[in-house]
């Protein structure tokens, strides 16, 4: 155990398993409610995604987590320790990515690493070894003595992540970490997190593209216009929001069938693919079992081979949209 | 209490600054070619003259640098870095204000040996005699570039836009590093230095206090 492990030991008590806690928290800025009442926990070693529309009120919920918003109403607690009461504890346990922060441009990657790292409480003997940890994690080693101002905008974002690592935090708070990313740097910054919520670290990250956060996040919470709409693992989510199933059919001659396909009861045609696979909607309460029957039967009777039939699950983005269309329709 | 460390980083950041670097090479440069073409400003020593001319000057620049860094600092939300750090914002404030400051006084410290060794080398003018007559004018230009990096960094720390903050701190810099200075020659006698140097100060730490009032208030 490291010194500073030590030190933190004595002021938090790192097995409390809600690592976050929002207790009926509000944010108005004049009369534009922010938050409204939000209560939720992150569980140790979660990796919680926060989706909602751009002006939902994610940025304020994560400012509020890492103490950069003081005047809010309700109770943020990290491992058990009020943030507003005993800030310095939980900057010691948290590590955050603004989102678009920017650095000096006279800095290198190194003074970057080094400098927050200092200010995160690092011992100087230690700060050469873990800057070249971090830098190594990150993909960062060969810019290291690059200025920030000659980093592209995916090395950035790395660079963004790593002062978030550099004091080895508990939980790591993101703020759209995929935004402006190309590809083949969602990819990378994706892997990042994975690695790191191996290593034991809580994750909390938002974005208002579902794709981003739907294949590494273990819980999502939904947030529209500063109202907290759900809070569920995504299976719940699925099981809770059935909304019918998705029949995906591949064959050569995917227009015949089709054509054939169109009109029969209980089958809703969505699109075809490539030219070889049609998606078929099964609403919900319709017996799956049945609509496969029947669409084999008719490839049989039109003499159309099938290739593959199988069933692709809801997707969060229609649960997401459902749950955003519900709450624009109460209103 | 990161201070010292925030000081430091400052300090290393502002030192390679086109401003900075144009301050360590131009003004002794500035003053010393000022006096070479104008030999008759009153048959004033130039290290008197250097004195004089970087209470405006100096403060100016320190004042733009200021208000221009800290307001770009800003709208790039580089503070929310820190400050999810163990970090003051008082912290912040102060370090910038000091490293600029300190600067200046490094180039006043250059631009004062090299005017009096111009003095001394060129005009013959004895060491003694020229340390005595230049007192009043760098006990002065100490306090109003003080009071210059303050406005500066409350200019900063109120403008959303760089290019405001470059105007407004180029202006107010430049206006009121020399209202100490006009009051002592307005209104007392060579020698009477302790009002104006006492307006310079308290109107320094005044509008340093008001920066630090403002920032901590101020929705990063």
């Amino acid at each position: 155990m490291s010194d500073r492990t030590r030190k933190l030991s004595a002021d938090v008590d790192e097995t409390v398993q809600k690592i976050v806690e929002f207790r009926e928290v509000s944010k108005w800025y004049g009369k534009t409610c922010a938050l409204r009442e939000a209560s939720f926990t992150i569980e140790r070693g979660a990796i919680l995604g926060y989706i909602g529309p751009n002006g939902a009120g994610k940025t304020t919920t994560m400012r509020i987590l890492v103490g950069l918003i003081k005047d809010y109403s309700g109770n943020v607690l990290v491992s058990g320790v009020d943030v507003r009461n005993s800030p310095e504890v939980c900057q010691r346990l948290l590590g955050y990515l603004p989102q678009g922060v920017g650095f000096q441009s006279w800095r290198t990657v190194r003074n970057v690493l080094s400098t927050y790292g200092r200010l995160s409480g690092l011992a100087p003997d230690v700060l050469g070894e873990r800057t070249k940890q971090v830098a190594e994690a990150v993909g960062l080693t060969e810019y290291i003595d690059r200025k920030v101002s000659q980093l592209s905008g995916g090395t950035l974002q790395k660079l963004r992540l790593a002062q978030a690592l550099i004091h080895e935090p508990s939980l790591l708070v993101l703020d759209e970490p995929m935004t402006g990313l190309d590809p083949a740097s969602r990819y990378q910054v994706k892997q990042i997190i994975k690695d790191v919520v191996q290593k034991g670290v809580t994750v909390f990250l938002s974005s208002h593209v579902l794709s981003d956060i739907e294949d590494i996040a273990t819980h999502i919470a939904v947030i529209d216009r500063g109202t907290l709409l759900r809070v569920a693992s995504p299976d719940d989510l699925r099981t809770e929001y059935q909304l019918g199933t998705t029949l995906e059919v591949e064959s050569p001659q995917a227009a015949k069938l089709m054509t054939g396909l169109d009109g029969l009861p209980g089958i809703e045609i969505l699109d075809m693919a490539d030219g070889v696979r049609i998606q078929l909607h099964v609403p919900q309460g319709t017996d799956l079992d049945n609509v496969t029957l029947t669409v084999m039967s008719c490839a049989v009777n039109l003499g159309v081979p099938i290739r593959s039939l199988k069933t692709l699950r809801p997707s969060l983005e229609e649960i997401y949209l459902k749950l955003i269309d519900r709450r624009g329709d109460a209103q | 209490m990161r201070l010292p460390l925030l000081l430091v980083d400052e300090l290393r950041g502002y030192y390679r600054t086109k401003a900075v670097v144009l301050m360590w090479i131009g003004l002794p440069l500035i003053s010393i070619l000022l006096k070479w073409l104008q030999p008759e400003i009153e048959g004033m020593d130039v290290s008197v003259f250097t004195a004089l001319m970087l209470t405006s000057l100096g403060g100016t620049l320190g004042a733009v640098t200021l208000g221009t860094s800290i307001a770009g600092d800003m709208n790039q939300h580089v503070y929310d870095l820190f400050l999810i750090r163990p970090v003051k914002r008082y912290e912040i404030v102060i370090s910038k204000f000091l490293a600029v400051y300190l600067l200046l006084l490094g180039v006043l410290a250059v631009s004062m040996v090299s005017a009096i060794a111009i003095d001394t080398l060129v005009y013959g003018t004895p060491v003694n005699l020229i340390v005595a007559s230049i007192q009043e004018p760098l006990l002065l230009t100490v306090a109003s570039m003080a009071f210059a990096c303050a406005t500066g960094t409350a200019v900063g720390i109120v403008m959303d836009s760089v290019a405001v903050a470059a105007i407004a701190s180029l202006y107010l810099g430049g206006q009121l590093s020399s209202v100490p200075f006009l009051v002592a020659i307005l209104l007392f006698k060579s020698g009477d230095l302790l009002f104006p140097l006492l307006l310079a100060a308290v109107a320094a730490l005044l509008t340093l206090s008001l920066a630090v009032v403002i920032f901590g208030r101020r929705q990063l």
